[in-house]
């Protein structure tokens, strides 16, 4: 069954006759717990794609529809709740925060979530171990290497359990090593149940996944 | 609340010098408004206590406007009857409120007669000052209500009562000057003697009942008349006590403050002198300086200090909305990061307010402790100074929800890297 689907997607970048269009009457197609890579070419369009799947930009035209229903978002803050429900992202930069330990960056996640705070406490430490980074749970990010700042991002992501974690170039920024063991984390998540869409631009990535999405210019 | 108080937490280290600026400016700006507030307060305050709406009253001097009648005016005589009854009814109208003006009287001084010696700044130069050592000077009142009409209050013992302004044996009650209180005190008994070829006479005594408040002034046709060098007696203390006296200090320079200031005078006393077939009365506007240049003061002061406290006011907003915008802007990755982790915009907006608002009342401390240990109390209703607080504060704030508001994630999130 299509988890995501999204008809006749149109995006384009500035106004008027200055207006650069990435995204042309797009169909796509996301099943519920698939593991899809997509790629392309630099400029065609991968990252908007991604961040119309993740309510973080809004397209020009088209529908999206989530489990069949149809989403119209507005405003930064409709984004905000539908990702809170459904989706993480991972990002190449890891998007942490310096000033938070381990510890917080991962528990934000749940901040918003109706958990007590205890089963928070237990949430994150339980995904802490798995990623094997317990022991690093009181550092900062600028004390971590780049594969434990990955794996930081990917406990971030996975701690409240969402239907669907977008990945944007998730090991871009990785040594082969972590970015082995980056990918053997996401395979572990699919193989668990969870929807994952990987943009990548490395081929050996797009191949370890069910199916590949590949985007021509606009 | 685990957001709220973590964000509070990580933006107190992570932007400390933009909250060290914030705490400093308003710290500086509520301070200064502090100050201008308190003195325009204290001023207002000294306004309204010493010239008091009893003292502000318009009010007018009334004279015969044929002085040389003053002369038929003989106790017994048919005329003398029927300007009693004019007296009588100037004094109970109830349009107005009427008083005898005061008359000035010297005071022979003698070392032996007070108990401590009074300075020579304080004597009176006459023409005849051969025919006695020293003068004192001295206004001789006809009723309390001169002291009522004219804001004059005692900062110690008591002021004039009826009681005081008949005839009475013994010594006669004296209200003295704020300057000659290092010299007199309450209950002290002054003996008033000329004393010439060793013969004393003209021996009056007047216990002292009270000291004028410091800086007491009386208003007079002429203008403002400095009485805190001067003894205040019942006009008995002359022997002018008598109902001639009263008749005269009333019909030549007494004082109607009337209760309604549109209300013509002229015409009510001209229709209290047909009644009666009197010589009419002429008006006179009194003239009151201080109480007139106290009020443009006032005015003055309050007009500067509000453009003073809208400057300030300016200065606070325009300075701390800078640099809560550029930390914000600053803080815009991280922003991005809690949206994209489910945190809601209101809490995030949330959260930077309360942290403004935790520096910004930390910054009224200073001004809190200058408060005490300078003045011990507030003089002006803290509130003001809350709200002006508070105000910029939250005035400051406002740039900041549009500038969320128009968050691009997209943006940021791939810009977010480099």
């Amino acid at each position: 069954m299509a988890l995501i689907q999204l008809e006749k997607l149109s995006k384009s970048y500035g106004r008027g006759n200055k207006a650069v269009p990435v995204l042309i009457n797009l169909d796509f197609t996301f099943n519920a717990g698939e593991m899809l890579a997509i790629t392309g070419k630099s400029g065609s369009g991968k990252t908007t794609l991604l961040n119309l799947i993740g309510a973080v930009d809004f397209a020009d035209s088209g529908r999206y529809l989530f489990n069949g229903e149809e989403k119209r978002f507005r405003s930064v803050s409709d984004g905000v709740r539908f990702r809170a429900k459904n989706i993480s992202f991972i990002v190449q930069h890891f998007a942490l925060i310096d000033d938070f330990t381990v510890y917080e960056n991962v528990l934000m996640s749940l901040w918003e979530t109706p958990t007590k705070p205890h089963e928070r406490k237990k949430k994150v430490l339980e995904v802490l171990e798995r990623l094997e980074i317990l022991d690093l749970k009181d550092k900062y990010p600028p004390q971590l290497s780049g594969g434990e700042k990955q794996r930081t991002a990917i406990a971030r992501a996975i701690v409240r359990k969402p239907a669907i974690i977008l990945a944007d170039e998730p090991t871009g920024a990785l040594d082969a090593a972590a970015e082995k063991n980056t990918m053997d984390i996401l395979k572990e998540l699919h193989a668990e149940g969870t929807g994952i869409i990987i943009v990548t631009h490395d081929p050996e990535i797009a191949a370890q996944c069910d199916r590949v999405f590949e985007l021509s210019k606009g | 609340m685990s957001f709220i108080l973590r964000n509070i937490r990580r933006m107190s280290f992570a932007h400390w010098k933009s909250n060290l600026l914030i705490f400093i400016e308003m710290a500086v700006c509520t301070a200064i408004f502090f100050i201008m507030l308190h003195n325009y307060t204290l001023a207002q305050h000294t306004y309204d206590q010493k010239l008091s709406g009893t003292v502000r009253a318009q009010r007018v001097a009334i004279n015969l406007q044929d002085v040389t009648k003053f002369g038929e005016l003989l106790p017994g005589s048919t005329l003398y009857d029927v300007a009693q009854k004019v007296q009588r009814d100037i004094l109970e109208s109830p349009d107005w409120v009427a008083y005898e003006t005061f008359s000035l009287t010297s005071i022979p001084y003698s070392r032996d007669g007070f108990p401590t010696e009074i300075p020579e700044e304080f004597m009176e130069e006459f023409g005849y000052s051969d025919f006695c050592d020293t003068l004192l000077r001295g206004m001789l009142l006809y009723s309390p209500t001169y002291m009522t009409q004219n804001g004059l209050r005692v900062s110690e013992g008591r002021n004039f009562e009826d009681a005081d302004f008949e005839e009475i044996d013994g010594p006669s009650p004296v209200i003295i000057g704020s300057e000659l209180s290092p010299y007199l005190n309450v209950g002290d008994v002054i003996t008033s003697s000329n004393t010439m070829d060793g013969i004393n006479f003209f021996d009056r005594q007047a216990v002292v009942i009270g000291i004028l408040e410091k800086d007491s002034f009386t208003v007079v046709q002429e203008g403002d008349v400095d009485i805190n060098k001067t003894f205040v007696l019942p006009a008995a203390f002359a022997d002018q006590g008598g109902s001639e006296f009263r008749l005269q200090a009333l019909l030549s320079g007494g004082v109607i403050v009337p209760h309604d200031k549109n209300l013509d005078i002229q015409d009510k006393l001209n229709q209290i002198t047909a009644k009666y077939g009197f010589y009419p009365f002429s008006i006179q506007p009194v003239n009151m300086n201080e109480v007139i240049d106290a009020t443009i003061v006032s005015q003055k002061n309050l007009v500067l200090l509000s453009v003073l406290a809208i400057l300030t006011s300016s200065l606070a907003i325009l300075s701390v909305g800078t640099v809560l915008l550029r930390r914000t802007r600053k803080d815009t990755p991280n922003i991005c990061i809690f949206l994209m982790s489910g945190i809601p915009l209101g809490k995030i907006m949330t959260s930077i307010l309360i942290d403004l608002l935790f520096w910004g009342s930390l910054a009224l401390l200073p001004t809190l402790v200058l408060s005490w240990t300078e003045y011990r109390a507030f003089l002006f209703p803290m509130w003001q100074l809350l709200l002006f607080h508070y105000g910029a504060l939250l005035i400051a704030y406002i740039p900041i929800i549009p500038t969320l508001g128009r968050i691009n994630l997209d943006y940021n999130i791939r810009a977010g890297g480099e």
